[in-house]
């Protein structure tokens, strides 16, 4: 144990040490959140279609990882107002903070590229959603990221957003719907008859999902102060504390709300509304959480569920067809989330006394999110119509992805012979004592052998 | 006064080389606890990969072999493991049953973290064993694995003479996927093929059970995996932190090109079939760059992660390829992934490591030494293995009896079905969808069309007649 190092430094790599520790274990868990999405997807779409859907939530995610090493992160965090100039590929990495930061904007940025894979599901060709996903994660979205974490002009003007509700959420949630709605609605939709067909397959898969996104959700909300260090533990308890009330108060309102419009009837209580809701309050406090009060998390989650519930409406109003919430949710809530640094923030918000000037850039930074998102999904999502990679053909629809392009349904439970007994154990016990098992030798597999 | 200073001042070093234990321990204990999760994936992975009648055996036997592996460390493993190294560098000889641990505190993190790694790699083991192998028979060699046949590669590869020679392997490619991969094979060749697997007639039969349970663990497995690979660095001071960062990186890189690569080479070798696109490809490309990149990731680029993962790739789907035409059985796919990965691994450290590597123009030194290593691991877990299995055989403990094979592990010794699915059917017969109304009105109304055709012809003939 010798002590011939210097004390300063050996403090100071101390300091980085915890937070790159922090920055890119928090990475490590919002890798997790892959599988929420998935499986909250999963859940949502119709059975014939649920492998194909994991599928691209799992492409996304390796695509994410490979364009964020390339360009993305050096578009996101290099020097400069528009993009970055340097760090692409994994250069100049060494001995710097950036392979932590990589870690943690990578898996930020694989889970805004699964938001984008909800308005995909059942209906889109999965070589043309690679191409979708390539465009949003090696420019869409790293120049958004840049524009607010990597020094660029909107975090010059003083925008504030943590996690990025507005940046992350709400940008996504703009390219699902511009997907969703040059994708049009899948078939029968909107014809009454056929209202049953489009209920979630397997909602269990839904609570599996959000229960997990709600813990990774902490990771992603307060891993992003990227510090430990300093008094940055008590701006990330803050964040996790916020987090985890908002998330909490937006799956009870869904609940009350729910059960209160149709407490006469059998659906009173619903699993997916409780999830949902968990999901949309989670949303909501993500841009401004380490700088709010834990009164005001509390009131976020309500106005984030209640957001989610006008959202859904004028959806529907609107036949927009959203098959696995992804407007309502990330859009509506990541909408509102973004204004909230303006309103709760103690240091600049309104209601400290500090005027609407922190409003007034929330609102300009919405606004950029809003014509970005739209415009450059637009356009892509338009050359792949030309291309002929947006929509898979009517037949394979009307099949079901899994059983025209994937092999088969996901679990082809229906297709098993009939159970004959459930224990078989009475039909074994002599056999289980006999000292010879007549399993075919090799050379013999194709004897004939009975098959139960 | 000076004297009082230089005394602070060496109190103050003192308090922080203390602090940089506690981190150190820290993140090896935490790394260590979130390992475990990995048995989750491992149960999953084969879980959904077997027959629906099997799915509960399986289960049964990875947890199984989760408590059996950490007891087994308990008692025997971690000594032989990590415990001083003897006088011919075989195996260790202190720290059986946790005596050495209060007297050497940060053992206990050491030991969360190896037992940990141990679990899994017993769990490859139980991929070979899948669907026919007996659960007390699996139980016994799980044992004799986690006790002895892994612990003394461990050693030679991180504390015995391997590692003097100048083996370099992260986080165990070599030490533990192959090792764990061999004895797979192994077993998998000494318990047969299920029964009619190569019969081209019943070859239907043998599909994953859920692939979404294989979608499930394998992106379990993936973030569990950074802190596998991340977590042999086993310290954060003294600018470990960085070698942590930069093995995170190569992870994930790694990882997803292998998937990449699988999955589209599989879209265009299936191109005009309706199997074209294939979610159970993509995970297991997934798994397969990610063992191929978990022997070198401390010490490589990031562009030498992204080729190692594609290798991977390639060799899964080369191996997977060879061994069904030897009609070896592999359920789980675990011998392409784990013993050819880990291969694939292993060598990866002699070709692209920054410090010692043929690319950097260090010379085959170190790739000889890694083609060594992988040489003696391969040969002890085949032999050890392969006598294990001639004992279980003579004590009938190897392979289940046809007639429990063919019904199911899990209705004949089980307790029954994992889960019933029968009340679904049912529904679906109940209750048809509304589009499988209309449907039926579509096909009864065909049929009208031909009854009355059938009665015209029949009325023509006549008027013929």
């Amino acid at each position: 144990m010798s002590t011939d190092f210097s004390v300063e430094d050996k403090l100071g790599l101390l300091e980085n040490t915890i937070d790159y520790f922090w920055t890119q274990f928090a990475g490590i868990v919002v890798l997790l959140m892959q599988l929420g999405f998935a499986f909250l997807e999963g859940g949502c779409v119709r059975y014939k279609n649920m492998q194909s859907i994991m599928i691209k939530v799992y492409l996304n995610t390796c695509i994410a990882v490979i364009c964020w090493w390339l360009v993305g992160y050096g578009i996101c965090m290099g020097s400069g107002q528009f993009a970055g100039t340097d760090y692409y590929a994994g250069s100049n990495f060494t001995g710097t903070k950036h392979y932590s930061h990589w870690v943690l904007q990578t898996s930020v940025g694989a889970a805004a590229n699964s938001i984008v894979s909800g308005g995909a599901v059942e209906r889109m060709s999965i070589i043309g959603y690679c191409f979708l996903s390539i465009a949003f994660s090696s420019f869409i979205y790293p120049i958004c990221a840049h524009w607010t974490w990597g020094g660029g002009w909107l975090q010059e003007l003083g925008y504030i957003d943590l996690a990025g509700s507005g940046t992350i959420h709400f940008m996504s949630a703009l390219g699902a719907l511009v997907l969703t709605v040059m994708l049009g609605a899948r078939k029968n939709r909107w014809n009454e008859k056929y209202a049953n067909e489009f209920n979630p397959s397997n909602t269990t898969y839904i609570c599996l999902s959000t229960l997990s996104l709600y813990t990774c959700w902490i990771f992603f909300n307060a891993g992003s102060t990227t510090a430990l260090s300093g008094t940055m533990a008590y701006a990330s308890g803050r964040a996790t504390t916020n987090t985890i009330i908002a998330g909490a108060s937006g799956g009870l309102t869904l609940m009350v709300l729910h059960y209160y419009k149709n407490r006469n009837e059998k659906s009173k209580f619903s699993l997916v509304m409780i999830c949902n809701g968990n999901l949309a309050g989670l949303v909501a406090v993500t841009g401004s959480c380490d700088g709010i009060e834990l009164w005001a998390a509390f009131v976020i989650g309500i106005l984030g569920g209640l957001t989610y519930w006008g959202f859904g409406i004028l959806i529907h109003k609107f036949k927009v067809d959203d098959p696995v919430d992804a407007f309502p949710i990330h859009g509506g809530c990541g909408l509102i989330g973004a204004q909230f640094p303006g309103w709760f923030n103690t240091e600049k918000g309104i209601l400290y006394g500090h005027g609407a000037k922190q409003w007034g850039i929330q609102l300009l930074g919405t606004v950029v999110w809003l014509g970005w998102s739209i415009v450059l999904h637009a356009i892509v999502i338009f050359i792949l119509k030309i291309l002929g990679l947006l929509n898979v053909t009517p037949e394979e629809e009307e099949k079901g992805l899994d059983y025209a392009q994937c092999g088969g349904g996901g679990f082809d439970y229906q297709l098993l012979p009939p159970i004959l007994s459930t224990s078989g154990y009475e039909n074994v016990k002599s056999a289980i004592n006999q000292k010879q098992d007549n399993a075919p030798q090799y050379g013999q597999e194709n004897d004939q052998q009975q098959v139960f | 006064m000076n004297d009082q200073f230089n005394q602070a001042h060496y109190d103050i070093k003192q308090e922080i080389q203390h602090y940089e234990h506690d981190l150190d321990h820290f993140w090896t204990t935490l790394t260590g606890a979130i390992v475990l999760i990995m048995q989750l994936g491992f149960a999953f992975l084969e879980g959904g990969c077997v027959r629906y009648r099997n799915i509960q055996s399986i289960i049964i036997k990875v947890y199984a072999n989760t408590a059996i592996s950490i007891i087994m460390m308990w008692i025997v493993g971690y000594g032989l493991m990590m415990g001083k190294t003897n006088d011919t560098q075989f195996n260790g000889i202190s720290g059986f049953a946790g005596f050495r641990f209060k007297d050497h505190p940060e053992s206990y993190a050491d030991f969360v973290f190896n037992s940990a790694l141990a679990a899994a790699a017993n769990s490859i083991v139980s991929g070979g064993a899948a669907e026919r192998m007996s659960i007390p028979g699996y139980i016994a060699l799980s044992t004799l694995f986690s006790g002895f046949i892994y612990p003394i590669c461990i050693h030679w590869a991180f504390r015995g003479w391997l590692y003097d020679m100048g083996y370099h392997d992260f986080a165990g490619s070599g030490a533990i996927h192959l090792t764990a991969g061999i004895g797979a094979l192994v077993v998998t060749y000494m318990l047969r093929p299920r029964t009619n697997r190569f019969n081209p007639e019943f070859e239907q039969q043998f599909k994953p059970a859920n692939t979404t349970f294989i979608c499930l663990a394998c992106l379990t497995l993936y973030m569990a995996w950074m802190c596998f690979n991340s977590g042999s660095t086993l310290a954060l001071s003294d600018g470990s932190v960085f070698t942590v960062g930069n093995s995170i990186v190569n992870t994930m890189v790694g990882g997803a090109s292998g998937g990449l690569f699988v999955f589209f080479y599989h879209y265009f070798t299936n191109r005009n079939t309706d199997n074209r696109f294939s979610l159970v490809m993509v995970c297991n490309g997934n798994l397969a760059g990610l063992v191929a990149v978990t022997g070198s990731n401390d010490e490589i680029e990031q562009w030498a992660a992204f080729v190692i993962g594609i290798i991977g790739g390639i060799i899964y789907i080369l191996m997977a390829k060879i061994l069904h035409k030897l009609h070896i059985d592999d359920p789980v796919d675990a011998i392409p992934i784990h013993a050819g990965c880990g291969l694939a691994g292993a060598m990866c450290p002699g070709w692209f490591d920054r410090r010692r590597g043929i690319y950097y123009e260090q010379g085959a030194y170190q790739w000889g030494v890694q083609v060594l290593g992988c040489v003696c691991f391969i040969a002890w877990s085949a032999a050890w293995h392969y006598v294990a299995c001639l004992i279980l055989e003579k004590l009938n403990l190897l392979r289940v009896h046809n007639n429990i094979e063919l019904q199911g592990l899990d209705p004949t010794i089980c307790g029954g079905h994992a889960f019933f699915y029968e009340s679904v059917r049912e529904q679906e017969m109940k209750e048809p969808f509304s589009f499988q109304i209309d449907l039926q009105q579509q096909e009864q109304a065909k049929l009208n069309e031909m009854e009355i055709d059938d009665r015209n012809l029949s009325i023509i003939k006549q008027i013929d007649k």
